[in-house]
This record gives structure tokens, sequence and C-alpha cells, in this order.
């Protein structure tokens, strides 16, 4: 009886069940709108998991107890989960919003079908936590790694709080505002002491225009622009005679000022069959406009913008009485009385020469779950590539 | 730099052909030579471009044909799987080839966002999972074209062999997949932000998970099986090359082959 109930319970009741939660799903999402963000519907959400590891860790033989840790429930629930998040995949979230779906991972739908992952996990993992060989340790590392992943995932939609920072240079701020408009005081107070945008060296295109269809296409002509520089694109031999990295125009020709604002210009010779031309090219700034050599009246030698190389806000926090100074950068977020602070963005109309600078201030207090989990789930995987194969090919 | 290019190419296309013709040892020879000029050529790339060439759509290809013909000769000689050594072979020689017809102008520039440690770990370990389940799913593709025109089931030994792959791929997959959270964190400030990049890279992750899970079930048809490893390798293309041709691509961060 009870081997028939094991075999009954496999692949046509786990995808019943899994379609039977994302109706479930729809249905509350059109009545009630998407999953209302707080610890007491994140914990109710959960308490699936945690009543199936409990069933599953007193009963790991039951046929109810292998149905909720089996893999056929896994195949169901983690295709539907996929199938859902496709569309995301696809096309931009306005095309969503239309619906009344500003994202499907914040819909019943979705979050159902998330909790029954999370149960098969935790019946999974009860399941195979006795006995405790190699094989099963690699594979509760990977699935238990999972399991706090996506819990960690959940308590941090709840308690992530990210604001925005305006600093403007040499102007004190302790205030930080929410997307949702609401305005937060911080524990310290921040000044900007500069804001420096490096950019790499610039580069040349040879762009042409074409009438008919109305579009330009750039030919990158390669490498860095530096004096004596010689490249050939598309039959256009080139040879760049002066460059100044921080030039401004003055009366068509461009003189070296070490401000800011400056742009890079080139003064370079482009040859074409027995045409010669010389002239400055430059992508141009706040004090100059941009400066092409036209070769005909489509075709012109162009220096695009440089790629930046490094942004930076160099910052003065007092927290208290104490002023320490701290340099923020891409990549390099600083923390600061329990906040990160990261470099987000700047006065792009201004280029290097912005006076101000977006921090983004996140407290995140779900981290460490998160952490932790990534690295239960790799040691998990890692364990399964060096011992899986000796498995397989026993 | 691109001299080299070309005769990677060759070699891995002679060494496909070589196994074809069953010249084993001649075609461990080429692919031998074919690995190891490929390990020079990105040697040289990274060298030349100051920077890992880990940047562009083109730099990734070029890793993928060095290391599909690595990863895929050495699985191959570990399973003693010609098969399998030639389809790696050709693998290396069609995405060299690809990137040959469609050259890149390559830069030193590097934005800030990937200006980071976990750079080159993450795309690295990217390239060998997409080398060793590509493989597995081409092993399927092979298998199930044979099955549809001779009517014949894929052979217990195709089906193991594509399973062994991605039992090595899955888990480099896997760890892609955290590195690039845990370096969005730091980045970014979110290791999670369902970026269409991030959420292709879970699809397929989730399809090769799925197809894990089939397997574990031993009466499940073959064709099956290797049916969805080929929809993950449908996937896996989507990520990698698909994901800039659709809509979502401009809400992505993850653009790195335009330099804007």
């Amino acid at each position: 009886m009870r081997v028939e109930l094991r075999e009954t319970l496999s692949y046509r009741h786990a995808w019943t069940l899994a379609l039977a939660v994302l109706a479930a799903g729809v249905g509350l999402h059109l009545a009630t709108g998407p999953v209302p963000r707080s610890l007491v519907s994140l914990s109710l959400l959960w308490a699936p998991a945690l009543g199936a590891a409990f069933w599953s860790a007193i009963k790991p033989e039951s046929a109810s107890a292998r149905f909720l840790g089996g893999a056929p429930l896994a195949v169901a629930s983690t295709t539907i989960a996929l199938v859902l998040v496709l569309p995301g995949a696809i096309w931009p979230t306005d095309a969503f919003s239309r619906f009344g779906v500003a994202s499907v991972w914040e819909s019943w739908p979705f979050g159902l079908c998330a909790v029954l992952v999370a149960t098969n996990l935790a019946a999974s993992c009860a399941r195979r936590a006795r006995p405790l060989t190699w094989r099963n340790a690699t594979y509760l590392a990977s699935h238990a790694g999972l399991l706090v992943v996506l819990a960690g995932g959940g308590l941090s939609s709840v308690l992530l709080d990210r604001r925005q920072m305006v600093l403007t240079e040499g102007v004190p701020n302790n205030l930080a505002r929410a997307a949702d408009g609401s305005v937060q005081m911080l524990p310290f107070e921040a000044t900007l002491r500069e804001f420096q945008l490096e950019t790499f060296p610039p580069t040349l295109v040879l762009a042409k225009y074409d009438p008919e269809t109305k579009t330009a296409q750039a030919t990158p002509v390669g490498g860095f622009v530096e004096q004596g520089m010689r490249a050939t694109v598309e039959g256009v031999s080139l040879e760049v005679l002066e460059f100044v990295p921080k030039a401004v125009a003055v009366e068509g020709e461009w003189r070296a000022m070490p401000w800011k604002s400056a742009a890079p210009a080139a003064r370079i010779r482009a040859t074409r069959g027995e045409q010669t031309l010389e002239g400055w090219v430059s992508c141009g700034g706040l004090e100059s406009a941009q400066a092409g050599l036209e070769l005909d009246d489509t075709t012109a030698i162009l220096m695009p913008p440089p790629n930046a190389r490094r942004y930076r806000s160099t910052v003065d926090i007092r927290h208290g009485d104490q002023v320490e100074q701290v340099a923020i950068e891409v990549n390099r977020p600083v923390p600061v009385a329990g906040l990160l602070l990261y470099q987000l963005s700047y006065d792009e109309t201004m280029g290097a020469a912005s006076l101000t600078s977006v921090l983004e201030v996140v407290e995140d207090r779900a981290v460490p779950i998160v952490y932790v989990g990534i690295a239960l789930t790799l040691l998990g995987v890692i364990g399964q590539l060096v011992l899986g194969t000796r498995w397989e090919s026993r | 730099m691109m001299p080299l290019a070309p005769i990677v190419v060759g070699a891995n296309a002679l060494a496909c052909v070589l196994f074809l013709l069953r010249r084993e040892r001649w075609g461990w020879v080429a692919l031998a030579i074919a690995v190891a000029l490929s390990l020079t050529h990105m040697a040289v790339l990274w060298t030349t471009l100051h920077r890992p060439p880990l940047r562009t759509l083109g730099e990734t290809r070029w890793w993928y044909a060095t290391l599909a013909p690595l990863v895929g000769g050495l699985l191959a000689r570990r399973f003693e799987a010609r098969s399998l050594a030639a389809v790696s072979a050709g693998m290396g020689a069609l995405f060299g080839t690809m990137n040959l017809a469609q050259p890149e102008t390559m830069d030193r520039t590097l934005m800030p966002a990937l200006q980071s440690p976990w750079f080159v770990p993450h795309v690295l370990v990217y390239m060998l999972a997409y080398a060793a389940l590509s493989l597995a799913s081409l092993i399927a593709l092979i298998a199930l074209v044979r099955w549809r025109v001779t009517k014949a089931l894929p052979s217990p030994s195709e089906s193991d062999l594509a399973h062994r792959l991605v039992v090595v791929g899955f888990p480099l997959l896997s760890c892609g997949l955290m590195f690039g959270a845990v370096w969005a964190k730091q980045a970014w400030g979110h290791y999670w932000a369902w970026d269409p990049k991030e959420t292709w890279a879970l699809l397929t992750w989730g399809a090769y998970l799925v197809y894990l899970h089939l397997r574990l079930k031993r009466t499940m048809s073959p064709v099956v099986n290797l049916s969805v490893l080929l929809v993950g390798y449908l996937v896996l293309l989507a990520c990698w090359f698909g994901i800039y041709s659709m809509p979502s691509v401009v809400e992505s961060v993850h653009t790195y082959t335009r330099t804007d």
C-alpha cells in the first residue's frame, strides 16, 4: 500500500500541486495586489517550509515527506517559477506595468511558487540530514545553502533600506532620501571635498553619414590618441601631430588649460588618395564645442567622449567630534556607522567639473544570512564537483 | 596579436577532422597544439590590452574557443570518448571562425564597475561552465538528430557522457552565479536586482537544475532528458548572446560590448 502511494505521488501530483499553487497565487494577486513587504507576511510565507522540514525530520520515510522533498516537486515548482520570470528577461519592466504588474517577483504567483521551492528544499534537507555521509553532506550544503539564500533574500526585501544622499562640494549634509521621497536624518554628517572623474585617453572614429537612410556609422580607428600615433582606417591614413589632454578652443586653436572642464583635443593629418587635410578634433566640453575634421560632405574624423576610468568622491565624515576623510569609488563602498556608502552618480552635465556627487546609503541587515547561504551553496557544489564524477563513474 | 587566431582556428578544425577520420593519435596532437596556441593567444591579448580580455562578446568567444577544446579534451581523455574530443575541437573552430568573420576593435578601456577582483573569476568560471554545458548539449543534439532520422534511441553511453559534462559544468555555473551576486553587492549595493542578464543567468542555471532533477528518476526517457539539455543550451545562448537583441537590454547594466 505504501509503495503504491509512493509511486502515485509522482510527477502528475507534483505538477497538479504546483499549478494549484500558481492558480492560488493569481487569485490572491487579483484580490489583494502585490505581496505586502512585512515581517508578518514573510513569516506566514515561510510557515509551510518550516512545517515541511519538521514533518520530514520526524517522518522521513513517509510518502508525504518523500513527495514534499522529492525531485518531481523540485522540477515542477522550479519550472513554474522560471516560466514566471521569463517575460521579465525578455521585455522591459514598463511592458508589464500596463497590466498592473509592477514586477513579477513581487507578485503572489511568484511569491507562492518561491514558497513551494523553499518547502521542497526544506523537506529534502530534513530527509537527507541523517545519516550524515560525505554524499549527504555535499547535498545538504548545496540545498540548505539555497534555502538560506532564499530566506536571506526574503528578509532582505523587507529590511533593505536604500537612500540617496546628494553632496555638493563644501556643503555639509546629513539627509538621505528614499525612492518614495521620505527623508531620513543620518547619524553622521558628510561634506564633499572633491569629486574626481578620471577618463581613459580619447580615441578617434571615422564617421560616415548616409543621407538616404539618415543614419551615421562610426568605425573606430583603434588605440588611444597620443602624439605621433599613426593609423589607417577604410583607406584614410591618420597621423596625430599634436595631442593636448586638457584644452579649450580659442579662435580656432586649442590651447592647453589645466581646468577640470577642459576637453582633450588633437591636431591630426588625414590623407585619402591625393587629398591631405589637417585640423583639430575634440569631443568638446563645458568650455568648447565639439570639433571634427571633415573629409567630405558625409565623412569626418571625430573624437567620441573618452570612457570613464574612475569615479571618486573624497568626503569628510563628521561623526560626533571626530572627522574622518574617506574616498568612495565604484566597487569600493565605505562602511560608516553601520551603513554602506556607495558611489552612485554625479552631475553628468558638468562631467569632470561636477561639483555634485550622489552617494547611495545602504543598510541591509539580512546580508550576513545571504552570505552564509552563498558560502554553504558554494561548499556544496564544489563538493559535488570534486566527488560527483567519482560517484557517477561507479 | 591576431596572426595567431587563424592558426588556432585551423588547428582546431584539423583536430576535429582527424578525430572524425579516426586518426586519434594525430587528432590529439592537433588538439594539444590548438589549445597551446589558444592559451598563448589569450595571454598575448591580455598583455597587449593591459586588462583581462573578458569584457566584450568577442573576447568571451575567444575564451570559449580556448576552453571548449581544453575542457572537452581533458574530459574526453578521462571518459575515453573520441566523439567528445571531435565536438570540442569543432566548437573551438566554430567560435574562432565567428570572431574572425566579425572582428571587433578591441581597446584598453575597462569601466569602473569591471575593475574588481571578482571580474576574472566570475567570467572565467562562467566560460568554463559554458564550455562543459554546451558540449553536453551538443552531444544531446547529435543523439536527438540521429534518433529523429534513424529512430535509434540515444545510447546509454551518450546519455551518460552528456550527464557527466553537466555534473562538471553545473557546479561551475553555480559558482559563477554566486560570485556575480557577491560582486554586485560590492559594486551596486544589491546582490540581486532582476537585471535582464541576471534573470537569464538564473534561467540558465534553473534549466540545468531541472535537467539534473529529471535525471534522478532513472525511468525517464533519455529523449526527454536530452531534450531538456537542448532547451538548457538555448537558454544559455540567450543569456550569452541573445539578450543583446531583446527589448529588455535597455534596462541591463551588463552591456559592456558597447563602450558607453
